[in-house]
């Protein structure tokens, strides 16, 4: 039972893992006995598994993600909605939700009930939420945790220091709905910091610091 | 009138441009390259300058051809209308459209294209200096423009062409050597899984070169596969602690 590769290492597609076929996690396969890597990402040592992390990667959805998506066209039994990248989500008729009414270019937040070969089903239940207005942005799938931060720290951090509310979905898109324009944006940038420098250290610091200038910078210039 | 054309490989075992006859011309791969892409990936190989862009999983059009359990992979192999010395027109030529075919084989056999059930991968070559070998520069170029997307894969593809030049067996043969050499044979692997993913064979070996030919391709697949795994290291380097949830 050997391992050739340590915790945090950068590993491309086909590079040997191990010889123990049991250690087989994400993103990796198992041929002739011997584990290999998928893509190209870091490795993450966790519960006798070897998982790799990609380091870019196209969502690839899971039962019980949320995630934000268009609504791209409404079919007799079903709408179905952009979820970005390759992905058309299928919603069916809102018979639980009777007052919502849902139209082309609609933005909505759920999350998904089954994915599979048929295609990815969202779920039309109580879950469901329209987003009115506010602004949406689109990110890297695999920056999501890093937005979302330890149980949701980084989220919140967003929404106090800007007074926003935030729709995070796992697809890489991200609805911030706050009290004015300026705000919204200063949330935007925020996440455009994130996205680019999460790898440096004191992130969280940096993120509160510039939301902090920013919010009261804006609203400066609003009153004017 | 016969102009006395000067000799491919010296006395001394060297070839044209001073090279060894196992040695190939310096070799550059750089992942990442183009902003607009989701994957890419630039090799320089001697004169000869490639760039590959990976747009994908998207959705494939037309939609007929969309498969219910996998993806579909597109490649488009092109040279640049100024890649070669006398202007190419810039359509895509017959022979364009083979070379983009066996490179598209040669990787669906290493993308794990079931993860993506109803979609498509595009995959564009584009050659901006032709200087020989191009086709398998491509093929080098377009499995790091792929791994930098995200894709999974068995296995990188790493491929070179080998060829014999007055009898002798060189590898990574150049514009001058291929033309006037009596062989070429591009061969692409699989270099961890050490399958053979494209193999051509233009002119003749016999079995006993064929197999030195072969193990010559193989060391330089090496090679090459050392220089895209660097390139991808480099490329993610960056982004290492990004990860933490």
């Amino acid at each position: 039972m050997t391992v050739y590769v340590r915790e945090r290492e950068i590993v491309v597609p086909g590079q040997t893992l191990s010889d123990d076929s049991r250690m087989s996690g994400l993103n990796t396969y198992v041929h002739q006995g011997k584990v290999y890597s998928a893509v190209a990402g870091i490795v993450q040592l966790k519960h006798s598994l070897i998982n790799v992390l990609p380091a870019k990667s196209p969502y690839r959805p899971s039962e019980s993600d949320h995630v934000l998506g268009i609504i791209t066209d409404i079919k007799p039994s079903h709408y179905e909605v952009d979820l970005g990248w390759h992905l058309i989500g299928i919603l069916k008729a809102l018979r639980r939700r009777p007052k919502m009414r849902l139209h082309i270019g609609d933005v909505i937040y759920t999350s998904v009930k089954h994915s599979g070969i048929r295609g990815v089903f969202l779920d039309s239940g109580e879950k469901l939420v329209r987003v009115e207005r506010g602004l949406l942005i689109r990110v890297s799938p695999v920056k999501i945790p890093r937005i979302v931060g330890k149980k949701g720290s980084m989220v919140s951090l967003l929404s106090n220091e800007s007074g926003c509310r935030l729709y995070v979905g796992r697809n890489g898109l991200i609805a911030v709905v706050g009290p004015s324009p300026e705000r919204e944006f200063a949330v935007a940038s925020a996440i455009r910091i994130i996205d680019e420098e999460s790898h440096v250290p004191g992130l969280t610091e940096r993120v509160a610091s510039h939301l902090r200038k920013r919010v009261l910078g804006g609203e400066i210039v609003g009153e004017e | 009138m016969e102009k006395s054309e000067s000799k491919l490989i010296t006395e001394g075992g060297r070839r044209i441009d001073g090279r060894a006859l196992d040695e190939m011309r310096p070799l550059r791969i750089e992942a990442g390259v183009l902003d607009k892409s989701d994957g890419s990936a630039y090799i320089e190989m001697g004169k000869t300058k490639i760039y590959a862009a990976v747009y994908g999983p998207r959705e494939a059009h037309p939609r007929h051809l969309a498969q219910p359990h996998k993806a579909i992979l597109n490649c488009r192999y092109h040279m640049a209308s100024f890649s070669v010395e006398q202007r190419k027109a810039p359509g895509m030529t017959r022979r364009e459209v083979e070379l983009s075919k066996v490179i598209r084989e040669a990787l669906e056999s290493v993308v794990l294209l079931e993860e993506f059930p109803r979609s498509a991968i595009d995959i564009f070559i584009e050659v901006i200096q032709a200087d020989a070998g191009t086709r398998t520069a491509g093929l080098d170029a377009a499995a790091v423009a792929l791994a930098d997307a995200g894709i999974p894969m068995l296995d990188l593809c790493s491929a070179v062409a080998v060829g014999k030049v007055e009898g002798r067996i060189v590898l990574d043969p150049s514009e001058e050597e291929d033309k006037r050499g009596e062989a070429d044979m591009p061969v692409g692997m699989a270099p961890r899984l050490g399958s053979i993913v494209l193999l051509q064979l233009n002119g003749r070996l016999s079995s006993e070169e064929f197999l030195e030919a072969l193990e010559l391709a193989r060391k330089g697949i090496n090679i090459i596969y050392e220089l895209q795994r660097k390139a991808l290291s480099k490329r993610f380097s960056s982004v290492v602690s990004s990860q933490e949830e």
